[in-house]
């Protein structure tokens, strides 16, 4: 049995709390330059009746981490590209000055969209983070990221992303990314 | 004074003492000189006689405290101490006008039903979901318009490296 999926479109009333990925956030700022590209139109459009709703929407710092990567990522191709050299690996190995004058060439702009990300109130936080009590919230993702890996065929990256949304208490999932709906037990918000 | 009484005082006044000095001019009862002569623990201030009706600060002599720690044990000299400035405290605000609460009646005990009452009602409240606080936090204008501004720092390509997947 697959996730259960319902359209951006379709959820007149979003669930009181959400996850969110990575591929939810960039169609945000997508459509923050360019409300008319249909998907991230849809995303904008959940989330915009979701933060009405009162709707907690949450993520782990790492998905913030992954769209940040992104750039520095491109960043960095670009030095390699220049220099002729292959693989971002070689570069910090032949030309570790470009590296890092590279890395500290996106510092503003990756400065900039931690702020930007910050207005969205997307929460970026851990499993845990606001418990009331100690837990053990680390292993018991760790535990549910192992059976999730182990029972579907996903990347390791997704399975840590929602064994910290089910860990987290969250089964509502949204996403652009359609390897999510492999998972039983979870509600995928999506586009298509 | 020995050391270790000294610190036996110190001790004991850490524990009864409310940040200082307690000014007290305008407590001039008859009962409550009666009261504190009882326990010798109000003293006059500046070097002034102990018989000085017209004391101005309310303090505790650790000699007077030491005495009483060698007739009784600390709990009962602390108790009583407490009981005392109590009494002070609400005569103070009898004068002041402050009303005061009454005493907890058992009616007025949060009982345990009273608290799942409590917590009923707030989930309730919390339920409506327009009316929980975040709706009442600042509007802080489009959440969007930074990330606007920066794709004109950046343009179009440049801004487009954040939306690239893995």
């Amino acid at each position: 049995m697959a996730a259960t999926v319902i359209r951006f479109d379709d959820a007149k009333n979003p669930p009181r709390t959400v996850f969110v990925d990575s591929s939810f956030i960039r169609a945000l700022i997508q459509w923050s330059s360019d409300p008319g590209v249909a998907s991230a139109a849809a995303a904008h459009g959940f989330y915009d009746r979701a933060k009405r709703a009162n709707a907690r929407l949450w993520t782990t710092p790492f998905t913030a981490e992954e769209i940040l990567w992104a750039y520095v990522r491109r960043a960095l191709q670009d030095t390699c590209r220049t220099y002729g050299i292959v693989s971002i690996g070689d570069l910090k190995r032949e030309r570790r000055g470009d590296y890092a004058r590279t890395i500290e060439s996106c510092r503003p702009e990756i400065l900039k969209m931690i702020t930007a990300l910050n207005r969205l109130k997307i929460s970026f936080e851990f499993p845990g983070d606001q418990a009331a009590v100690r837990g053990t919230w680390g292993q018991m993702v760790w535990r549910a990221a192992s059976q999730i890996l182990d029972r579907f065929p996903i990347e390791t990256a997704d399975a840590f992303h929602i064994a910290c949304a089910t860990v987290g208490g969250t089964d509502h999932i949204a996403s652009l990314d359609s390897d999510f709906r492999e998972v039983d037990g979870l509600t995928i918000y999506c586009y298509m | 004074m020995g050391a270790k009484e000294r610190r036996e005082v110190d001790e004991l006044l850490r524990s009864v003492r409310f940040g200082g000095e307690f000014h007290v001019d305008h407590l001039h009862e008859p009962g409550l000189e009666a009261s504190a002569s009882e326990l010798h623990l109000l003293v006059p201030h500046h070097g002034a006689s102990a018989r000085n009706t017209q004391r101005d600060i309310l303090y505790i002599d650790p000699d007077v405290v030491l005495d009483e720690l060698r007739a009784h044990d600390f709990q009962t000299v602390l108790r009583a101490t407490m009981e005392q400035w109590s009494a002070h405290f609400a005569d103070m605000a009898t004068q002041l006008g402050v009303a005061r609460n009454d005493a907890l009646t058992s009616e007025r005990l949060v009982t345990l039903e009273s608290k799942v009452k409590l917590l009923e009602a707030r989930v309730a409240q919390l339920e409506q979901r327009p009316e929980m606080p975040i709706r009442h936090l600042p509007d802080d204008g489009d959440p969007f318009a930074l990330l606007r501004e920066l794709k004109t720092e950046l343009g179009e390509d440049r801004f487009r490296w954040f939306l690239e997947d893995e």
